[in-house]
C-alpha cells in the first residue's frame, strides 16, 4: 500500500523516535511511504518554526494523502490540528484511515469517538507498537 | 479550554448579537462537563453531534491558535469538504499555527486580539448572510 503517515510536527523533537519506529514498521512491511516530511521536519524543526512556510506544508500534505492509498496517524496527545485536518481531508477522498493512539487515550479523547467504519482507530502500548502497527497495517490492507 | 473560556464567549455573544443561531452550543455543556474526568465522557456521541451540526449549518466558526485541537482540525476540514464558509480564529502573534497554510476559497483565516474579536465575526456573518 502507499501510505501517508501524519503526525503532530509540534512536538518532534520529543517524538522524532516513535515516528522513527512507524516509518520503519511501514517500510520493512514493504508498504510505500509517500511524502517521508518527517525526516524533511526534523532537518528544519524548531530553529524556523516561526518562518515555516505553512502554505508548502499544507499542499504537501494534501498532495501526499492524494497519492496514497491510506492515511495512517498518530494522534495521541490531543493537540494535532493538522493530523485531525489530514484525517477529514483523507476521508473525504474516500482513503483508508488507522489512527494509532496511546491505549491511555482510547476512552478518552475525540480521537476515540472517530472510531467508525471508515476509520479504524487502535490503541498501543509503546513496547508493542511494531507489533500493533503491523496487526493494523494487515487490517487496513484486507479488511477496511 | 479553562484559559480560552472567555473568547469562546465573546464569539458566542457577537453571532446572536447579529441574529445567528449557534448549533450545537457545546461551550457551557464543556464548561459543566469540564468537571467530570474525560473518560466518563461520551466521545462517539461528541463527534456525531459535531458532524451533524456542521452538515445543518450556514457557516463555521473556529479558533484554531497554536496548539489546537485534533477535533478543531477534523471540523474544519469537514466544514470545507461541505462547501460551508468557514472564519479560522487565529490570535494575533501566533506563527505556529498550521491553518495559515491552508488554501481554501471557502476558508478566511483572520488574526483576532480579544478586543477586535467580536468586530471580526460581525464582519464575517454579514459577509456570508449576504452570499
Amino acid at each position: 500500500m502507499k501510505i501517508y503517515f501524519s503526525a503532530n510536527h509540534r512536538y518532534l523533537e520529543r517524538d522524532l523516535a516513535l515516528y522513527r519506529e512507524i516509518i520503519g514498521v511501514i517500510q520493512r512491511e514493504g508498504h510505500v511511504l509517500v511524502n517521508n516530511w518527517v525526516e524533511t521536519a526534523n532537518n528544519r524543526w524548531p530553529q524556523e518554526m516561526q518562518y515555516y512556510d505553512w502554505a508548502s506544508v499544507c499542499i504537501a500534505a494534501r498532495g501526499g494523502i492524494d497519492d496514497a492509498d491510506v492515511l495512517l496517524a498518530e494522534a495521541s496527545g490531543e493537540t494535532g490540528f493538522g493530523v485531525g485536518f489530514e484525517t477529514a481531508y483523507a476521508l473525504s477522498k474516500g482513503k483508508k484511515i488507522g489512527i494509532l493512539i496511546r491505549k491511555t487515550e482510547m476512552d478518552n479523547s475525540y480521537t476515540s469517538g472517530l472510531d467508525r467504519k471508515e476509520i479504524y482507530v487502535c490503541g498501543y502500548e509503546r513496547t508493542v507498537l511494531a507489533d500493533v502497527l503491523r496487526e493494523t497495517l494487515v487490517l487496513l490492507e484486507t479488511r477496511l | 479550554m479553562a484559559q480560552d473560556i472567555a473568547i469562546y464567549r465573546t464569539v458566542i455573544a457577537a453571532i446572536q448579537e447579529f441574529g445567528g443561531i449557534t448549533a450545537n452550543n457545546w461551550i457551557e455543556t464543556a464548561d459543566m462537563m469540564g468537571k467530570f474526568p474525560d473518560d466518563e465522557l461520551w466521545w462517539q456521541g461528541i463527534c456525531e453531534d459535531a458532524q451533524e451540526a456542521i452538515i445543518d449549518v450556514d457557516a463555521v466558526i473556529v479558533e484554531s491558535s497554536g496548539v489546537s485541537t485534533l477535533g478543531v482540525g477534523y471540523e474544519l476540514a469537514q466544514a470545507l469538504t461541505l462547501k460551508r464558509p468557514v472564519l479560522a480564529l487565529v490570535k494575533d502573534g501566533d506563527a505556529n499555527a498550521y491553518v495559515r497554510g491552508i488554501n481554501h476559497p471557502s476558508l478566511q483565516v483572520v488574526l483576532y486580539t480579544p478586543e477586535n474579536i467580536a468586530k471580526i465575526v460581525g464582519k464575517f456573518l454579514h459577509e456570508v448572510s449576504n452570499e
